[in-house]
């Protein structure tokens, strides 16, 4: 048997036997690639051995580039620290990554409609920089500041909004659609419970504000 | 029988729970008055219950900003809702630990109980899962055969969530029941901002 095999097995033992899955796998491909030169090297080279041992390296090395890929340190821009700061402190900078990966940074000029009685919103708002007011009946019953969620209620709920809100000055957004926001929640119940405590302590401030 | 948005069966509000100091209360004493999480956990010592309870933790931020109050309602004896809480400290995250060994609570609220729902394929692999993911099992908690469940009241003890456990492993998703207290909170919202317009500037 050629020295290339137990060179294989030694390695392969020596990722049993550690605790992190990227040396684990690391170790395994060098021990694949071993143990290719081993199948190599021995007379009729046999193909089905070296055609499955190069599948297991591969499926190996394609894991190992998404765990680089995985653990690689989040940096975040300017407008997401701000939101991270307003409301997302709970979450993980990948955590908010993901979060914000399903939606977009909007621009809003002042006096504008961003929400309308009676009509649902497409997007679920948070509103990270200027101010918008809250508007019934032509009365501004209250207004909100940064950090402030907008359109949420027709999102918790399902019912039209009972009233406009309008941007009263220049206003940075972050918006999800709606359906992306909710399959996001679905999909991910550690991201949910976030969430839904920044959603619910952004109820409970209205509350009392109104 | 326990419906949606109808009140409380009188039978389940004057269920007698029994706190791990050993003092009985009735379920509509401990959840009146605050909009109030009741989850029955199979008995107190199944993996399977562990994992529901660890399925709660994170949602008790959440929980609490909506000011809801959490119970836990156990069948063993009063020592297994002590050794519970000690194994997953439950109270000290403000989670409050009852148990109801004569199962009167728990049959008014229509949770089953299911041999098959412990030893059948769905069951048996509810197990192996909670098991796989830490969870310790015993065999001596309360009624082994009892399924759990949840119910969300209205501080009116009015239902406002109910789901019943199947098997052993059918785990309530304590989202679904935030997202309820979050939609009847942005209604509360609506309610106010209704009556902040009818009222004179």
């Amino acid at each position: 048997m050629s020295p290339a095999f137990h060179v294989a097995n030694v390695l392969f033992l020596l990722s049993y036997l550690v605790r992190d899955i990227l040396w684990l796998r690391l170790l395994s491909v060098l021990a694949q690639l071993a143990l290719l030169v081993g199948t190599v090297l021995t007379p009729g080279h046999p193909l089905d051995a070296m055609a499955w041992n190069t599948l297991f390296l591969i499926i190996n090395v394609v894991r190992i580039y998404l765990l680089i890929l995985e653990r690689r340190p989040v940096k975040l821009t300017e407008h997401e620290a701000h939101l991270w700061e307003l409301v997302f402190r709970s979450l993980t900078p990948r955590e908010l990554k993901a979060l914000l990966a399903r939606g977009a940074f909007e621009k809003r000029a002042a006096g504008e409609i961003v929400v309308e009685r009676g009509k649902h919103p497409s997007h679920v708002l948070l509103l990270e920089e200027g101010k918008v007011e809250v508007v019934m009946d032509g009365r501004t019953i209250t207004e909100l500041g940064p950090g402030s969620f907008v359109g949420e209620m027709s999102f918790l709920t399902g019912d039209p909004p009972r009233a406009d809100v309008r941007t009263r000055d220049d206003c940075h957004f972050f918006a999800w659609p709606k359906e992306t926001l909710a399959r996001v929640l679905k999909d991910s119940p550690e991201l949910r419970a976030h969430v839904q405590m920044a959603i619910g302590q952004d109820l409970v401030s209205k509350l009392r504000a109104v | 029988m326990v419906v949606v948005s109808e009140p409380l069966p009188i039978e389940l509000a004057n269920a007698t729970l029994v706190d791990a100091a050993g003092e009985p209360s009735t379920l509509a004493q401990v959840a009146g008055g605050k909009t109030t999480l009741v989850l029955f956990v199979r008995q107190f010592a199944c993996a399977g219950c562990s994992e529901q309870v660890a399925a709660l933790l994170p949602q008790l931020p959440a929980l609490r900003v909506l000011d809801v109050g959490v119970v836990i309602v156990g069948c063993g004896t009063v020592d297994h809702a002590r050794g519970f809480d000690e194994r997953l400290g439950v109270t000290s995250r403000g989670v409050r630990v009852f148990t109801d060994p004569t199962l009167v609570a728990q049959r008014a609220a229509g949770l089953s109980r299911s041999r098959l729902g412990v030893f059948g394929p769905r069951g048996t692999l509810g197990l192996l899962r909670a098991m796989m993911n830490g969870h310790k099992n015993a065999w001596s908690g309360g009624d082994f055969y009892q399924q759990g469940g949840a119910l969300l009241l209205s501080p009116s003890l009015r239902v406002l969530f109910y789901r019943p456990q199947r098997w052993l492993g059918d785990l309530v998703e304590i989202g679904d029941i935030t997202d309820v207290v979050l939609a009847g909170r942005a209604r509360e919202n609506a309610a106010a901002l209704d009556a902040a317009v009818e009222a004179p500037s």
